[in-house]
């Protein structure tokens, strides 16, 4: 489904992604792993086309189709999408008013509003989610827990072959990753696929996790399965990175 | 041939430098002898409410000085007067709706309008002008608006002129003890525009929101000068003004916020955001906070802004493509003023218009 090689990307003078592979497959769950600082967040902002991150190298790959130099609204519309870590605020325009139109940009057809709003309001509720929140303005005056289960209830909303998911239990109490995570889960099947970048692993508990991947300064320097959260948890990431030096990482 | 018949309008209340040319316009025009004005703009009657085709009896004081050149031009050309008045008490249950259209058959305007709501009444005035592009046309008016103690009403001014006709307006509000005013001035056509509005708190505890939304776009030049003057006790008024310049346009907005001695626990704000989208409009702003008392609390704030890139990529990210995704940015700009608009049908028309123009942006 996705396939990443040799990625190099920069922001303004700096190198951020040095020199990175990835393959993800349909039916898969990856995670990212790494310290404050690693390149993680750069590589999702890449993968969805940022403008201020600039390939220098390498390319993107989903499902067959070269990626790399697509816009934002296209990768969209093939099927990726990624959770922000600060997701924008917009006045407005509502929840449920900017969902339908994005539905409309990334299916092309056209639905009846009431059965949108019948299939929001189901959604809502599975995110424990107050469905008044769907006449508010886009995460205006949300708290931070409310704009995290905002992005995953876009994500089931919109329904995407890849979804990055960045951070998307920072900040967040336990009740509210349980209930994130049971949305992640609701979301993931054969067909589809979920890249998730994280530094903590509250959210890894409930998720059947294929790959593990440990980002270091801009390259991945290990790959494993599920058990390498374990050693993470254990041991921190300078202990499975020897020949690198993390500064800052305990 | 076209004649600077209007002099100089819509002055800045203290002038500043002449080189930064915002202390004043003006408007030319080719002005024919006017005519009488036969459109029927009130189409309806409204129960309760009174509606005489005259001046009231009793005599207008001064206008506000911001006002004044414009009051002069609208008495001397006056080809219509109404006086509204909402009785005592009176609560009206739809909005008094008056549509000025103006075509071969009625292609100037010159209104002079009255509206008293007197004590304790409530009720929602809705003014809209538009024009027939085919033909030339020229509108200039003047409201008055007089809230009587306890009242609250709200007037929504809608100028849709046609690209090539020139509009000048001006509304005067006097507000007593205990009343509320809301005044939202929808500026969405013409060639040139030109809009004034002087707000005065006379009574203690009087209330009033002035709001602005604008659009200008193409070749189109807009001046707004709007004005509150805080004379009673613990009154309360903020002007706030949301627009987008596109293309070619060229906008000046003059706000004041006028603190007279003895206005003590006055409080007011002027703010003003504007999205640049074009680097060719041409923005001036100047706003004026004048204080009189040392007891007040009067803030301003001006924001001149492009596209957040970071709202753009996000929506993107959704789907939505790059025009799309600016339309709504830049709609969203004007949320907090559409959101005081009412009925909902008339919001929506703003909203069309406001989409309309973002449609065509380059």
């Amino acid at each position: 489904m996705l396939t990443i090689s040799g990625l190099k990307a920069r922001v303004g003078d700096s190198d951020i992604l040095k020199g990175l592979d990835l393959t993800i497959n349909a039916g898969e769950t990856h995670v990212i792993m790494g310290p404050n600082g690693a390149g993680k967040s750069t590589l999702a902002n890449v993968i969805m086309g940022h403008p201020d991150y600039v390939v220098t190298h390498g390319s993107i790959v989903f499902d067959g189709e070269d990626i790399t130099d697509a816009k934002t609204d296209e990768r969209a519309k093939k099927g990726l999408f990624m959770t922000f870590q600060n997701p924008e605020e917009v006045a407005g325009i509502t929840v449920e008013s900017f969902l339908r139109t994005a539905r409309f940009a990334v299916t092309g057809k056209s639905e009846r509003a009431w059965d949108f709003h019948k299939e929001l309001l189901t959604l809502m509720e599975r995110l424990d989610f107050d469905e008044s929140y769907a006449a508010r303005h886009l995460n205006i005056g949300f708290s931070g827990g409310e704009k995290k289960k905002n992005e995953i209830l876009q994500m089931l909303a919109l329904h995407p072959r890849l979804a990055i998911l960045d951070e998307t239990d920072s900040g967040l109490d336990v009740d509210a990753v349980k209930t994130v995570s049971e949305g992640v889960r609701g979301y993931k099947n054969e067909k589809n696929a979920l890249l998730i970048i994280t530094h903590s692993t509250k959210i890894l508990e409930n998720i059947k996790v294929d790959a593990v991947h440990i980002l270091v300064d801009g390259q991945i320097v290990k790959n494993g399965g599920a058990s390498l959260i374990d050693e993470v948890n254990h041991s921190g990431f300078t202990a499975l990175t020897p020949s690198k030096s993390i500064e800052g990482v305990s | 041939m076209e004649k600077n018949i209007l002099g100089k309008i819509n002055r800045l209340q203290i002038p500043t430098w002449n080189a930064l040319k915002i202390n004043d316009t003006s408007v030319m025009i080719a002005l024919e002898e006017m005519s009488a004005y036969t459109g029927n703009p009130l189409q309806k009657e409204y129960a309760g409410i009174r509606i005489r085709k005259e001046a009231p009896a009793e005599l207008r004081g001064s206008a506000p000085a911001i006002l004044g050149d414009t009051l002069g031009y609208v008495q001397r050309l006056c080809n219509y007067k109404l006086h509204i008045t909402i009785p005592e008490g009176f609560t009206a249950k739809e909005p008094v709706i008056l549509n000025f259209y103006l075509d071969r058959d009625n292609a100037l305007l010159s209104d002079e309008l009255f509206i008293s709501a007197e004590a304790g009444s409530s009720a929602s005035i809705i003014l809209r002008y538009m024009s027939d592009g085919d033909s030339d046309c020229f509108h200039c008016g003047y409201t008055t608006l007089d809230v009587k103690a306890d009242s609250s009403i709200r007037l929504i001014k809608l100028q849709m002129l046609a690209e090539n006709h020139m509009g000048v307006d001006a509304t005067e509000v006097n507000v007593e003890a205990g009343a509320n005013a809301s005044v939202v001035l929808a500026e969405l056509g013409a060639k040139k525009s030109v809009s004034g509005c002087s707000v005065q708190l006379a009574g203690n505890s009087a209330d009033a929101d002035l709001d602005g939304v604008y659009i200008v776009n193409h070749e189109r030049e807009l001046d707004m000068n709007y004005r509150i003057e805080y004379r009673g006790e613990n009154t309360q008024g903020n002007i706030s003004l949301r627009g987008a310049l596109l293309d070619n346009a060229r906008k000046t907005a003059k706000s004041t916020l006028d603190f007279i001695s003895g206005a003590a626990g006055a409080k007011g704000r002027e703010e003003e955001s504007v999205l640049a989208l074009s680097p060719e409009a041409v923005n001036l702003s100047a706003p004026l906070l004048l204080c009189g008392e040392d007891n007040v609390d009067g803030q301003h704030a001006t924001t001149t802004g492009k596209i957040d890139e970071e709202k753009l990529f996000y929506l993107m990210s959704r789907g939505i493509d790059e025009k799309e995704a600016r339309k709504l940015i830049a709609l969203a700009s004007f949320s907090s003023v559409l959101e005081k608009i009412e009925p909902e049908n008339l919001r929506e028309e703003i909203t069309a218009s406001i989409q309309e123009a973002l449609n065509n942006a380059d």
